[in-house]
């Protein structure tokens, strides 16, 4: 049993939270929808939910998966030939910090309807953070690690192998923290996009509001709420796992 | 080595000498420190030596071969100031990874265990860096060195980061594995008392340019161990040894 001054401030804000929600769904019923409405959404037709929530976690699987593939490989030429290094990480880092998701609706006129138009963009917004976190823990390595490695001439590929890969790990983990929440982002901004477009989590939502359902609106929400506390979860559970000897 | 110069170009893209017309001839199987103040160039010596960087003018050989060649011949054997271990191998991985790489030329894995626990390690074979202390990193660092195997060892200033005791300790297990091995060992230190205790030879050292001022045979008879620190003859070597740095410090304009 955990003591009470651990849990209770937070459930005590919980349930001012949900006072306060409620006295907004009173006051405000365009924008808040009743708490009982929102769960009598979820548990009226769970089938709903669940085959839209898999539509938009699997759309932003693949793309943070190809985006990872992609980001990790470049870091890898990134971090090996200073000559592509100078000309990539300028762009790099601009386009980490521009908001990707604005070039949505372009990548639905291009690529139609679809899964694709989700896809290539979750995949874009994941990139640039996984690069630069990347990058920068390949290069990670201590000199003097360097040192006692090329005393012995090892080779590029078994520095990379034994040394700049397991250093970079610590990055690989704090870039996937960033971007497993920005891939639900990019899925969902897709969908929100893309008027019309059947599944989806952010299709729910589209539609829904268009409709003027807010408590369906809502109840996506939260759903996306969970799914991206899971994923953040599940991302920490694994770095626990692989990263034990790290410090942190 | 024979006139051996490396320069360093520096930010106004002008030159400084590091090091300049040293020669230097180390017997194989001997004990040879370098000594002198910071910035003499000790450890861009070891850089060249082991092939790390090109000389400027003048030729170094390693058992007859170029330095690059005696690296690729896993000639050597490097430890640096700091133990330089990586984080997510235990103990034992880490001083085995070394003959994972450059397979070809691998002189076979010794009883890397049993040196391990002859330095007093064998509680701790298992263990990742994070739970040693300082010695028991450097410890580790010097075991996956003389594993190797190498005829060369290079050590730039190994035990500089410890505590009297504990640098006392490892260079009495130092000893004990060079016994056993009778590689060519070149010391870099900053410590009187270091250099006469392990050296056969020393060479002092000056800055600017860096450049060899003096060699030194140390003739105490071996095996030395933490008695001999206190004799009158340990004394007089190190008293020797003093006055040829500060010879080195002033040569080179500098007042203590």
């Amino acid at each position: 049993m955990l003591r009470p001054a651990y849990w209770l401030p937070f459930v005590l804000l919980l349930v001012v939270l949900g006072l306060g929600w409620e006295l907004g769904a009173r006051h405000v019923p365009y924008l808040f929808a009743p708490l009982g409405d929102i769960a009598g959404v979820l548990t009226g037709d769970p089938g709903y939910f669940v085959s839209n929530t898999l539509v938009t976690l699997s759309e932003a699987l693949v793309g943070l998966g190809i985006g990872f593939v992609a980001a990790f490989a470049l870091a890898v030429v990134v971090s090996e030939v200073g000559v592509v290094r100078r000309a990539v990480m300028p762009v790099a880092v601009v386009l980490s910090v521009t908001p990707l998701v604005a070039i949505a609706p372009l990548l639905v006129v291009a690529l139609g309807f679809g899964m694709a138009p989700k896809v290539v963009l979750t995949a874009l917004v994941c990139f640039f953070p996984i690069l630069i976190n990347v990058a920068a823990g390949l290069r990670a390595v201590p000199g003097p690690v360097l040192q006692v490695y090329r005393t012995v001439a090892a080779s590029r590929l078994e520095v990379l192998r034994h040394l700049r890969v397991p250093a970079s790990l610590p990055y690989v983990f704090a870039s996937l923290r960033i971007v497993f929440p920005l891939s639900l982002i990019g899925a969902v901004v897709a969908e929100l996009s893309a008027a019309g477009s059947a599944d989806g989590l952010g299709s729910v939502i589209q539609v829904a509001s268009s409709q003027n359902r807010l408590a369906t609106v809502w109840a996506a929400i939260f759903v996306l709420a969970a799914l991206g506390s899971l994923l953040f979860w599940l991302v920490t559970l694994a770095e626990r796992r692989v990263l034990h000897w790290h410090e942190s | 080595m024979h006139g051996v110069r490396r320069l360093y170009q520096q930010a106004d893209l002008t030159d400084t000498i590091a090091l300049d017309g040293i020669d230097l001839t180390i017997e194989p199987g001997t004990f040879v420190s370098i000594i002198g103040p910071s910035g003499c160039g000790k450890s861009t010596l070891l850089r060249l030596i082991s092939g790390q960087e090109p000389t400027d003018a003048g030729r170094i050989t390693v058992c007859g071969l170029t330095p690059t060649e005696a690296a690729e011949a896993k000639a050597f054997g490097f430890v640096p100031q700091s133990p330089a271990l990586l984080p997510w191998l235990s103990v034992l991985g880490n001083v085995t990874l070394p003959h994972k790489v450059n397979r070809r030329h691998d002189r076979g894995l010794p009883d890397l265990e049993g040196m391990l626990r002859e330095v007093g390690l064998g509680e701790s074979i298992h263990k990742l860096p994070a739970e040693l202390s300082g010695g028991m990193k450097q410890r580790t660092a010097i075991v996956r060195a003389f594993g190797l195997r190498p005829d060369v060892l290079l050590l730039d200033e190994p035990f500089g980061a410890l505590d009297e005791f504990t640098r006392e300790a490892l260079q009495e297990q130092l000893l004990q594995l060079w016994e056993q091995t009778r590689a060519t060992v070149v010391f870099v230190t900053h410590s009187i008392a270091e250099a006469v205790r392990l050296s056969d030879r020393v060479v002092v050292m000056a800055p600017r340019p860096g450049r060899v001022t003096d060699v030194i045979d140390i003739d105490l008879p071996r095996p030395r161990h933490q008695e001999v620190i206190t004799s009158p003859e340990f004394h007089a070597f190190e008293l020797t040894l003093r006055e040829r740095l500060r010879d080195a410090f002033s040569g080179s304009g500098l007042q203590r």
